[in-house]
Parts: structure tokens; sequence; C-alpha cells
């Protein structure tokens, strides 16, 4: 046993020795880019909350000039929170804004709880085709009351990007705004989200909100009232995971004008240019994250100054997974999408034609977004290997990971602190100390158990197998009032 | 070669020592601000009633109480001027007359004026927005003088500051300020256009004539908004000549069209027709076409409608079909 265990440990302790510092350069260079993002972030944040003084949303609400927006919103099966939902984004505050649902063959009561709630007739006007799409659409309502801007497009099943394909070829104003039926939008969400392209209407092409974790907030009538820290431990850790990557990590981003996603769950774009780029790409898993990376080519290709924009503001709330099971099935989702996206587009990596993007956003989605739990997941393997085989010195091992967790968890204070001193949405201290305790609490268990989900993702794309997007388990809010 | 155990003992306590002082700074920014809240919640206490009462009060009582929040200092001072400035956007009227004199006894109108000139660009933009809500005559030549600034945010909000402190004797500046030339977006420029009193139409016939696209689309649209029939002509004149014009601008034609259709100017409806089945048209000039032949009334109109819809592509029917 002896003679079969010791070519094994040599074998680990070689491994160690050739892996351990590129191992913890990586640790440190990803947390450190992160610390990177959150501190471009809070320069774009105090940009942001210096000018709110001078913002001006009151004019805009009332100006007969400010861009028309289309919401789009697909919907399957959501019978039991459209008519909300619609009726949320018909309130929004904006001058002149549409309502495009776009029933993707839901087998329940969604259609007709549209019908009977908006008293909707049929409207056998023609639609042109400016973005191909493949479900073949049964019929097309809007309401009986000519002053209330929503069509309804029913179609067969063909997906959520195709049907935000039929949603762009029925749009009619400039702007379109692409929302799940289930995201919990702010009333002012409109007006701070289609500002950059108030003030820079030449430039800006696309903005994204930030979308942060409705779980256990009061919710009344579609809107968040109070936000409150959810008791459930996946929702939880999300929200400093949200808060990190998505809301710090995006803002950073933005800031360098390389922004490349922008999240399905609230993004504007300009029509004319998402037309011209053909719509969403109904094959793609990250379907969002697609357009706006063909947005960036086309742009580029054709030598023309553009912005894409992270609006910091709270704007959109979306129930978050909070089981396992739906969790895992998500992650999965997410890293086989940005695997496709960055494969399709792997001819901008490292290519100075396409500027910051190519050069610096693209890289760090190679390297420390696909490969990250790789790696991870390759220290997972290793380190009880070592420990079992007696190559690992206990505490050296201990005092190796204390620094690789000890930084991400310093980088996740970071963001809480950032988002403690500009938008505070979680104001009450006990808010405060559970987030600290997910803070460490995320490095042990949670993440290790992502990095899994995201290498089955990832596997599941390279074995080509057919993605099913299976069913988002809503729990309800917790607060919630109709 | 493994990390010695030197590099990683200092690590581990550099990032103890930074995660404890970011803990530190996250708790202290907390317990700031949760006391900030606590102290403003006792000053709303403390002048809640008598600002309320600036809605009631007439005449001596009201001089009185102005005089008393004009003359309130330190912190709760601040917090008067604070809190007026947030209501101010919501009332009308006397009311909104009396928290101006409030804040202008205070001062605050002498200091934006001196701000304006600062040499911070967020600094100039914040005194260029409250010179806009304090309005008045003596705002309007800093306030028109800062469309000249060199940042273009600076430019912004004084655009849209003239257009809240709604004189007319800005109508001019905010004309010159949609031309291409000063950066100022055509929406900022045009909406504060819409909100000034006492409008002369001669000032949009010419800028309908003007060589700068931008003021053409802005004079377009405003007179549209504002139904001013005597720029119908004009509006007509422009619409056509743009057309004709090399590197016409397709915005210009969609608002001439769109302007056309709301100020009904039946002799318009035979080029409109002609613009919305063009081929040489844009997508969108088509459709403003349609949507002015749309709102066309009249027997003419429902006519050429007819003929129309057999012609254009599926957005210009869609519109016309409602019609």
């Amino acid at each position: 046993m002896e003679n079969v265990l010791e070519p094994l440990r040599a074998a680990i302790r070689l491994l160690f020795e050739v892996t351990a510092y590129p191992v913890l350069a990586y640790f440190i260079v990803i947390n450190s880019f992160l610390l990177l993002l959150i501190i471009f972030a809070s320069v774009n944040f105090t940009a942001h909350l210096r000018r709110q003084s001078f913002a001006g949303a009151r004019v805009t609400a009332a100006s007969p000039l400010s861009p028309g927006i289309s919401v789009l919103m697909p919907a399957y099966n959501e019978g039991a929170v459209i008519a909300t939902s619609v009726r949320s984004v018909l309130d929004l505050r904006y001058p002149d804004h549409e309502v495009v649902v776009v029933n993707d063959g839901s087998s329940d009561e969604t259609l007709q709880t549209l019908i009977d709630v908006y008293d909707l007739v049929e409207d056998r006007r023609e639609v042109s085709v400016k973005v191909p799409v493949r479900g073949t659409v049964r019929a097309i309502y809007r309401a009986r009351d000519t002053a209330l801007p929503i069509v309804v497009v029913d179609k067969e099943n063909s997906g959520r990007s195709d049907s935000l394909n039929m949603g762009l070829n029925v749009a009619s104003k400039d702007l379109v705004v692409m929302v799940d039926a289930d995201s919990l939008l702010d009333p002012d969400s409109l007006l701070v989200v289609s500002k950059p392209f108030t003030d820079d209407p030449e430039r800006v092409i696309a903005t994204g909100g930030v979308v942060r974790v409705a779980n256990g907030c009061e919710v009344v009538a579609g809107r968040v009232v109070r936000v409150n820290m959810p008791k459930n431990y996946f929702a939880r850790i999300q929200i400093v995971e949200y808060l990190r990557s998505f809301l710090l990590g995006r803002a950073g981003w933005s800031q360098l004008n390389s922004l490349i996603l922008i999240s399905g769950a609230f993004g504007m774009f300009r029509r004319d240019l998402v037309t011209q780029a053909g719509g969403l790409d109904p094959d793609c898993i990250g379907e969002d994250f697609e357009l706006v990376m063909r947005l960036h080519r086309m742009m580029r290709r054709s030598k023309r100054k553009y912005r894409v924009i992270f609006i910091a503001e709270p704007v959109c709330w979306t129930e978050v997974p909070s089981t396992a099971a739906v969790l895992a099935r998500q992650r999965r989702r997410w890293h086989r999408g940005l695997w496709e996206v960055l494969i399709k587009y792997r001819g901008m990596t490292f290519n100075p034609r396409y500027g910051t993007v190519g050069m610096i956003a693209l890289p760090y989605y190679w390297i420390f977004e696909l490969i990250a739990p790789a790696i991870e997941l390759f220290g997972l393997v290793i380190v009880p290997l070592g420990l079992l085989l007696g190559v690992v010195n206990v505490p050296y091992a201990l005092a190796f990971i204390a620094v690789a967790y000890l930084y991400a968890i310093f980088v996740s204070l970071m963001a809480l602190l950032v988002e403690e001193a500009s938008f505070h949405r979680y104001n009450r201290w006990g808010d405060l100390w559970v987030a600290l305790l997910v803070s460490v609490q995320e490095n042990i268990g949670y993440r290790q158990l992502t990095a899994i989900w995201r290498i089955q993702g990832w596997w599941a794309a390279l074995r080509g197998k057919k993605q099913v997007w299976g069913t988002m388990t809503r729990t309800g809010f917790e607060n919630a009032s109709p | 070669m493994l990390v010695s155990w030197d590099v990683l003992a200092v690590a581990v306590v550099v990032l103890v020592v930074a995660c404890v002082l970011a803990l530190t700074a996250v708790v202290l920014i907390k317990a700031a601000r949760h006391a900030g809240e606590r102290r403003r919640a006792v000053h709303d206490e403390a002048i809640r009633t008598r600002i309320m009462m600036l809605a009631v009060a007439e005449d001596e009582a009201l001089a009185k109480l102005e005089s008393e929040l004009a003359s309130t200092t330190g912190a709760l001072g601040e917090h008067v001027e604070n809190t007026l400035l947030r209501m101010i956007p919501e009332v009308r009227g006397d009311v909104r007359g009396a928290m101006i004199r409030v804040l202008a006894a205070r001062g605050l109108l002498s200091r934006s004026l001196d701000r304006i000139h600062s040499r911070g660009a967020i600094q100039r933009a914040a005194a260029a927005e409250l010179l806009g809500i304090l309005g008045g005559r003596e705002v309007i030549g800093p306030l028109t003088a800062a469309l000249q600034d060199k940042s273009l945010e600076v430019r912004l909000v004084a655009a849209r500051a003239l257009g809240v402190a709604a004189r007319p004797e800005a109508g001019g500046h905010l004309v010159d300020a949609l031309s291409l030339t000063s950066g100022i977006p055509h929406s900022v420029a045009a909406t504060a256009l819409l909100n000034l009193p006492e409008q002369d139409p001669a000032v949009y016939i010419e800028g309908l004539r003007d060589r700068d696209a931008g003021i053409r689309y802005g004079s377009a649209a405003v007179v549209g908004l504002l139904l001013m029939s005597e720029a119908a002509d004009a509006l007509f004149d422009c619409m056509v000549a743009e057309r004709g014009r090399e590197g016409a601008s397709d915005v210009v034609i969609a608002a001439c069209a769109r302007s056309l259709g709301r100020l009904g100017h039946k002799p318009a409806i035979s080029e409109l027709a002609d613009i919305s089945c063009s081929s040489a048209a844009s997508s969108s000039v088509r459709q403003a076409a349609g949507e002015a032949l749309k709102a066309m009334p009249g027997a003419e109109a429902r006519d050429v409608r007819r003929r129309v819809i057999e012609h254009a592509d599926a957005d210009v029917r869609r519109i016309l079909v409602d019609a």
C-alpha cells in the first residue's frame, strides 16, 4: 500500500510546488481586479450622487420631447403576476411609454388575464418584420381604450429571445427596455435609465439598470416599499454577491467604458441599433450578453463613437433563487452562456481594434470569470487530497487558504462600504450584521458549490448538451400585498 | 517552490488589519448616517409647522414667518434651506413665491450667483440649477452666460434652468442653444423653450430658416407643440426645403411633419403623403409623415390616407389604418 501511495505523495507534492504561487497569485489578482473595479465604481457613484441635485428628472418627466420608450415584457405562464406587472409598468413616471407584452405560448391564464383586466380587443393590422422571428403570431391585441398604451402579442412558444424579437417588431418608440414579467420596477426607473440617452443622444446606445434582490422585501401593488434582508440563506448570500459583482463590478466597467454585460431583467437600448444588429440571438443562452457584445462589435467596426452605461441607482428588483436546485440551474445556465458568448466573440479578445472591450473586459471575463471555477475546483480537490496523504502541513494549508479567502472577504467588505456610503438601501443595523456575516459565510460552502455548478454548465456546453431553461420556482415575496 | 511561511504570515496579518479597518469604516458610516437622520428628524420637528404655515399665512403674519425662517441660523437654517428646496418643485403660486423669498432672504440667490463662477463644474451646475428654481430677472444674465460654459454639463443644466425660470427674455438664447455646436441635447433646450411665456413666433420662423439643423429641428418641434399657427407656412417651407437640401436631416423633416400634423396645416397634405410613400425617405421620416397625415382633419386628408394605405409600407399602414 505504501508503495502505491508514495509516488502519489510525490506527485501531489510536486503539484503543490508548481501551482502554489500561480494559484495564490491568481486569487490575489482576481480579487485585486475586483477591488479596482470597486474603486472605479466608487468614482462612478460619487459622480452620480454629486449630480443628484441637478439631474433634471422632473423636467424630463414632464417633457413631450423626451424619447419614447417601449417596455418589452416576454411572459411565459405568468398568469399570477402579469396583471400587476403590467399595471406597475403602465404607472411608471414617464411622459411617453408603451408596454408590449409578448405571451410566449403560455399554457396558463396569462393571456386571458390580460384580455380581461385591460379590456383588450384584437388588432388585425399587419406588423412589419424588422427582426426575423420563429414563433408564429396567433393574434395581436390592443386596449379598447386607446389612451392605454398596451400591446399584447400572443404567439406560439419559441423562447424568451424570440419573444423579445417579436416585441421589437411591434415596438413603436425610439428606445426599448427589456424587462422580465416578474421584475419589480421603481416608479422613476424609466426616467433614471433613460437619462443618459437624453443627455447624450448621439453616443449612448444602451444603458443597464442595477438589479437588486427582492426576496424578503415588502411589496405593495408591484412596488418594493420596504427593503428587508431575506431570511433564506441562499438569498442572503446573493445580496452580497449581487452588490459585489453586479452593482459594483458593472459600475466599474461602465466607468472604464467597457461594460459588456447588461442584465436581461432591466436593460434599455436604442431600438434602431438593436434592429440593425438583428435583435437577440434565439440560439444563445446568454442572449443579453450576446446582444451587448454584438452592439459593441457593430459600433467598433463602423468606427462610431458610442457609450454603454450602467446606472447604479436601484431601479429594478427581482426574486433570486432560494433553493440549491434552482440556484444550480441558474448558475449552470449563466456559465454556459458566458462560454458561448466568449467563444463566439473570441476574435475580439486581445484585439486592439475593439479598444478596452477587447483588451481589458474580454480577457478579464476569460481569465477571471470563465476559468475561476476550474481553479477553485482544482483547489477543492487537491488540498483535501494533500491533507489526506500527509503531504501538506495543516497550519500551512490553513494559512494559504486564509490569505485567499481573507482577501475575498475584504473585497466583500469594501463592496458593503461603498453601498453604505452611497445608496444604503439596507438601513437597519441588523441588516448590516447579516450582510457582514454572509460575507464570511459565502466562502464556506457557497463559493465551492457555485464553482461546481459553473463547471457543470461549462461541461454541458462543451458536450453540446441541449439547454433546458427549467422553471424558476418562485416563493413569492414575504410581505406582498396586492 | 512553495510560498514561504513569512510571506503567508505577513499577508494574513495585512488582510486581517484591512478587514478590520473596512469593517470599522462600514460601522462608522452607518452610525454617522443614523445620527444624521435623527438630527434631521429633530430639525424637521422644529420647523415643520412654520414651513406649513407659509401656505396659509397672510399679510403681516406671512411677513413675520418669512423673516423668522430667513433669520434661522446654523444647522437648523441649513435644514430650512434644504427642506424648502425639496418642496419648491411640488408647489405653485403664492406659496412657491413665499418659499423663494425666504431662500433669497437667506442669501441663497447671491451665493448661487457667486457659485456660478466657481472653478468646479459640479458647483457651477448646481448653482445654475438653484438659479433656475429661484427665478427672477436677475438670474437670466448669468444663466444665459452659462449656456457658453466650457463644461457641457453646466451648459445643459443652464438650459434646463432657463426653462424652469420661465422668463420670456431667455427665448432667443435658448433658440441659439439648439445649435448643433452648443452640444446641448435638442430635447433639453426645446423643452426649456416650451416653458417660456409670451413666445414670439418670429423667433421660430427665423429659426426654421437657420443654417443650423439643430435650430431648425428645435424650432420645428416647439412650433408644433405650442400650436403656433402663425409659423405653419414657414414650417411647411422648412420641410420642403429640407427634403431638397444636400445632406438633409431626417430629424428636421420628421419634426416638421409631426408639427404640421399637430397644427392640422392642410396645404401640407400632399407633401406629407408623398413623404410617407417615398422610398428615398427613412423609415422614421415616413412614419412621422404618416402620423401627421393621421392627425389631419377633413375629407381631403381622409381621401389621401386611403390612397397612401395602398402604397405605403407596413409601418405607415399600421399608423393610418387607425385613422
